[in-house]
């Protein structure tokens, strides 16, 4: 019996699956991962709510400029991912995008891992970041119960922190706001 | 599991430790845990044969090394156990007849447990960090992943 040989996925073959799952595309493979379950959504959720109002709207105080969103479709270069969030700055991107995927590469990304991911957003989707020259990083491990902050530098993610447990954080690129670590793990 | 105490702990603690356990000391708190089991231990110890032979003893390989298994290091007040942990023979010309090893490692090799993981990178990372250990792997045996650090302005 011959082996078909295998071609690279295409778009086509990530819009064709079924709602419920998150499609990828790296390295010319397809990639298909359930939703997040919890606790992994808790944490991105209130992630997200803890950014949004200060650096999105600028609320109680904070400086804004930013635009943040959730599980964004990103094509970078021939890849594409989708970041559990990911945020850029407004003078990079202005106004808020109206396609379903975007090229431009943000200027921060978060994952959240779970075992079943963790091996795949490690290995294969730091990579893809560090390549399309995003920045910041952040790695948030809800079992571990900790944050891992990387900058880019020359092309290699350097490890600047590891966070972890009750920690009120102030982690770039998002210093100017204390995170309470204990509300993303549902600990208060 | 670790205990925090009220006052720092000291290595007179850790030698109060009973020694089925593993004992550290990190940041002037005391932790123990259970000798690994299974996979864990088959790790660390696959990768201290594919690292030992050709790094230790030049078999198929360069030599130069001296690779230990659970080596027992005094950095400043801080007694870590790392899984494997290897010295340029440059540096570490002979092996030391204590326990206690207080030249830093150039290579540390941490085996990761779910009990463990989170302990190893915020707190012994930056402990080896600090004493400018040059590289730090960290193995993952249930996710099969390795990682490889390299200290900064190496």
């Amino acid at each position: 019996m011959t082996l078909a040989a295998r071609r690279k996925a295409t778009y086509e073959d990530l819009l064709a699956l079924p709602e419920h799952v998150v499609g990828e595309i790296v390295g010319g493979e397809l990639v298909v991962s359930p939703r997040p379950a919890m606790p992994h959504a808790t944490v991105a959720s209130v992630l997200g709510a803890t950014l949004l109002p200060p650096f999105q709207f600028g609320d109680g105080g904070g400086p804004g400029g930013w635009w943040i969103f959730d599980e964004p479709e990103l094509h970078l270069h021939e890849e594409i991912v989708v970041p559990d969030l990911a945020g850029w700055r407004r003078e990079r991107m202005p106004a808020a995008p109206t396609d379903a995927f975007l090229t431009l590469p943000p200027d921060w990304v978060c994952e959240v891992l779970s075992p079943k991911t963790s091996r795949h957003d490690r290995t294969k989707k730091l990579p893809i970041y560090a390549q399309a020259g995003v920045p910041h990083l952040w790695l948030l491990d809800p079992l571990a119960q900790t944050l891992e902050v990387f900058r880019l530098d020359g092309g290699y993610w350097v490890l600047m922190a590891v966070h972890g447990g009750d920690e009120v954080v102030r982690a770039a690129p998002f210093e100017a706001v204390g995170i309470n670590l204990a509300r993303l793990w549902g600990r208060a | 599991m670790a205990s925090p105490a009220p006052r720092r702990a000291t290595y007179s603690d850790l030698l109060a430790v009973p020694s089925r356990l593993i004992a550290e000391l990190i940041g002037g708190d005391l932790h123990t845990q259970p000798r690994p089991g299974g996979p864990h231990a088959a790790a660390a110890s696959i990768l201290g044969m594919v690292v030992g032979n050709p790094f230790h003893r030049g078999s198929g390989g360069p030599g130069g090394w001296v690779i230990l298994d659970e080596p027992e290091l005094h950095l400043d007040e801080d007694v870590l156990v790392p899984d494997l942990a290897g010295w340029r023979r440059e540096r570490m010309p002979a092996i030391p007849e204590t326990a206690a090893f207080e030249l830093a490692p150039d290579w540390i090799c941490e085996v990761l447990s779910p009990s463990t993981e989170a302990i190893d990178r915020t707190e012994k990372l930056p402990i080896y960090a600090r004493e400018k250990v040059d590289h730090v792997w960290l193995l993952n045996p249930r996710l099969q992943m390795l990682e490889a650090f390299v200290l900064d302005g190496s």
